[in-house]
């Protein structure tokens, strides 16, 4: 199979921030042999490059969608600095002396806390038991049909989430806020999450 | 230290701007007075900040997951797109050697410019009147008993349906009895295998008694034989 660049920049951007299966897939490939021989440059890194590219794609998408990324470069380029300071940080914090390793690392490293937040609220909130996951999702309107905008704007009512699960507001309320003691209970004693907030 | 449940509720109802002005001037005064209330306010409101992030997050990577799902089962992936197409090119122009050397073997190489006959795909078709191809097998073949067999329909490289009645023609002038072979071009097995009697001098064969494919015939002897193919 042999890649040609089929897509327009704009093509790309627009289907990233869609979750286009095609353009994702046409990205993924078009970028696989580089980020190979990146991964194989860092002797002695136990990432792979699928590893690497899926985690690149995914925050290449969310930048787009969060209004992040820099159009000044292409979504490849873009994708392939991402991918190249999730090893620089794995191969070793700072060993890099290469002044463009280096910038890409600085660049990085504030949006790399925000994707390590994440991933430690997606843990602790998928070690909680289903009634707790439930009710928070219902709160913050995170159930897979719900769009972001309406998931940050707007908290469901304590009335239709009680309505929704067959039980009292009141006994809504409670037990929100019991699960969200045992989460924010959890995030609180993540070591790595408490060095985050504390430099913020 | 476990997280009294009353206290979210009231970080929560402070958030959401549901406290009364009094409950209020309490919360921010707790605030200032208490480090640990004042931390546990700052991750929940950090947690509540990143939970719909988090959960788009969840989404957008098992949406990466599926779209490059089986990746690293994929076989070739690490070769480089051009080495693929090089490999794929030299492939063909093996492939086309070979089928070129097969082909020479079989005598098929023979279209001649301006003979009348065509080469089509790997048939050679010839026209109404015009003569068998030059490097055909022999147009008559004398036997060591002093026979004559002349074939004569259907020519070398004629086509015909899978759906199409063949009839062979041939003249035969002995005193014994031989046989009409029809054989696998390509894997060179016996087809078919009839017996002919010195006044036969045609067989015909029913459709659809050949698969689609090439083959070649001959009374008694392969020294003169035709080429013929089966099509769909």
């Amino acid at each position: 199979m042999v890649l040609t660049d089929k897509y327009s920049e704009l093509d790309l951007i627009e289907g990233l921030s869609k979750g286009d299966d095609k353009v994702i897939q046409f990205v993924y490939w078009r970028n696989m042999h580089l980020i190979r021989n990146m991964v194989a440059g860092y002797k002695g890194l136990i990432l792979e490059a699928e590893d690497v590219l899926q985690e690149g794609l995914v925050r290449t998408i969310t930048n787009i969608r969060n209004g992040k990324f820099n159009s000044l470069s292409s979504v490849h380029s873009y994708l392939y600095s991402i991918c190249k300071f999730i090893c620089l940080k794995e191969y070793r914090k700072t060993r890099a002396t290469d002044p463009y390793e280096m910038q890409v690392y600085r660049e990085q490293q504030q949006d790399d806390k925000y994707y390590e937040k994440l991933k430690i609220v997606s843990e602790m909130k998928k070690k909680l038991e289903t009634g707790c996951a439930e009710i928070i999702d219902l709160r913050f309107r995170l159930l897979e049909d719900q769009q972001l905008d309406e998931r940050t704007n707007k908290l469901m009512d304590f009335e239709t989430i009680a309505d929704k699960l067959g039980i009292k507001p009141d006994n809504a309320r409670q037990r929100f806020s019991r699960c969200m003691a045992r989460l924010i209970g959890a995030v609180r004693d993540s070591k790595r999450m408490n060095e985050y907030l504390r430099n913020e | 230290m476990n997280i009294d449940p009353k206290d979210i509720d009231l970080i929560e109802r402070y958030l959401d701007g549901s406290l009364d002005t009094g409950e209020r001037y309490f919360f921010e005064k707790r605030m200032t007075e208490d480090p640990e209330f004042e931390k546990l306010f700052k991750t929940g409101q950090a947690v509540r900040d990143i939970l719909a992030p988090a959960a788009e997050y969840e989404k957008t990577c098992k949406l990466v997951r599926d779209a490059t799902a089986g990746s690293k089962h994929r076989l070739f992936h690490f070769i480089k797109p051009s080495y693929l197409a090089w490999a794929a090119v030299a492939v063909i122009l093996i492939g086309t050697a070979i089928g070129y050397l097969v082909l020479k073997h079989q005598g098929k190489e023979q279209a001649l410019p301006g003979s009348g006959i065509s080469k089509q795909g790997d048939t050679i078709t010839i026209a109404p009147g015009d003569k068998q191809p030059a490097k055909a097998t022999k147009e008559t073949l004398i036997t060591k008993d002093g026979g004559i067999i002349t074939l004569e329909e259907p020519k070398d490289g004629i086509a015909f349906k899978e759906t199409a009645v063949i009839t062979f023609r041939w003249q035969y002038k002995a005193d014994s009895i031989t046989h009409l072979y029809i054989l696998s071009a390509t894997t060179d097995k016996m087809v078919i295998k009839t017996e002919i009697k010195p006044t036969a001098e045609e067989y015909t064969l029913e459709a659809e008694k050949l698969i689609p494919g090439r083959y070649y015939w001959f009374i008694g002897s392969k020294e003169i034989k035709r080429f013929f193919t089966i099509e769909k």
